[in-house]
């Protein structure tokens, strides 16, 4: 998983992208149905940036190994998702595995936005959050089938008056080496294993177990000892 | 969440919820927890449609202006999708 700096993560001090995605003529335009496949993006501050995109979908692509020099002026997102103006803009999320620091901050209208079967591991500092509504209610986010470490924040609402819109739901994930939110959970949220407390109704939490086949071998598959619990919580 | 095709896969390829259920995390679950070995594929022999007219020479001779048809196949033990499977003249 190493990037251009070798294994040690970059850190740059500018602010950075990968790979922005906007349309630009004055005013911020729209761009619908664009299809990210197969790629890797990493060694900048920021990873992927939408802003007006309708209908992408982004998937089977490894999005890591972004930092910043200076984290109080930067702030290094994974993916940093911006709707602009429009109210539909479905997107897919899929995007293997995600290395360091913020990994979403989603602001300024849009949705619904899906993410899904993603691997998210190995944020580091006290700073990482899954997923930020930077401002207003956004959304609805729909997040399942998500395992990952490590992260110091799930959900972080509220911060700059965030909050995440009605209909988002939060199901099936794993949630490993959190330390729990900021804010509150989608109220739908449910059937999920974590090691910190949910208080969800058919959700397991606090086991003290991982739940992986082998995470320290970046093996986020579902360990056969732990099957029995862990396993299709969710008909 | 009900999503379809391609998005019912996991990135193993597995069809998520096959056994009625999808299972937590982004892997679904199969025996042993570990990672589904990826096999190579199986390729058959590869038979020609022409004879060989010097069996003294090593290989298959045919005579200047023969059309020959080499044909073979190959499968895929995990399901992967093979580039191509056919024949060469």
């Amino acid at each position: 998983m190493a990037g251009p700096n070798g294994s040690t993560p970059v850190t740059h001090n500018s602010n950075d992208t990968a790979l922005k995605i906007m349309s630009w003529n004055g005013s911020r335009g729209t761009l619908t149905r664009l299809l990210v496949s197969h790629c890797r993006l990493h060694g900048t501050v920021n990873i992927l940036q939408l802003f007006g995109v309708q209908n992408i979908t982004v998937e089977y692509s490894k999005l890591y190994d972004n930092d910043a020099a200076n984290s109080s002026t930067y702030h290094p997102n994974l993916v940093e998702y911006a709707g602009g103006t429009e109210t539909q803009c479905g997107g897919i999320m899929r995007s293997g595995i995600g290395r360091r620091k913020v990994f979403m901050i989603y602001q300024s209208n849009g949705g619904p936005i899906y993410v899904y079967g993603n691997v998210w591991h190995d944020a580091t500092s006290g700073y990482p959050r899954i997923f930020q509504p930077f401002d207003n209610a956004q959304g609805p986010a729909i997040f399942t089938t998500i395992p990952f470490t490590t992260c110091t924040r799930w959900w972080a609402t509220g911060v700059n008056g965030g909050s995440l819109a009605a209909g988002s739901q939060s199901a099936n994930n794993i949630i490993g080496r959190s330390i729990g939110f900021i804010g509150g959970e989608p109220a739908g949220a449910d059937y999920e294993y974590a090691d910190v407390s949910l208080g969800e109704a058919h959700s397991l939490s606090g086991v003290g177990q991982t739940p992986f086949a082998n995470a320290a071998g970046s093996d986020f598959h579902i360990g056969a000892t732990i099957s029995g619990f862990c396993r299709a919580i969710r008909a | 969440m009900n999503l379809g095709s391609p998005y019912n896969l996991d990135k193993d390829g597995n069809q998520r919820g096959a056994d009625g259920s999808w299972d937590i995390g982004a892997y679904e679950y199969s025996t042993g927890g570990t990672t589904n070995t990826n096999l190579p594929p199986s390729v058959s022999a590869l038979t020609l449609n022409a004879a060989d007219v010097d069996p003294n020479v090593a290989g298959i001779q045919v005579l200047e202006g023969t059309t020959v048809l080499c044909a073979g196949s190959a499968t895929d033990p995990n399901g992967d999708r093979l580039p191509g499977n056919g024949s060469t003249r």
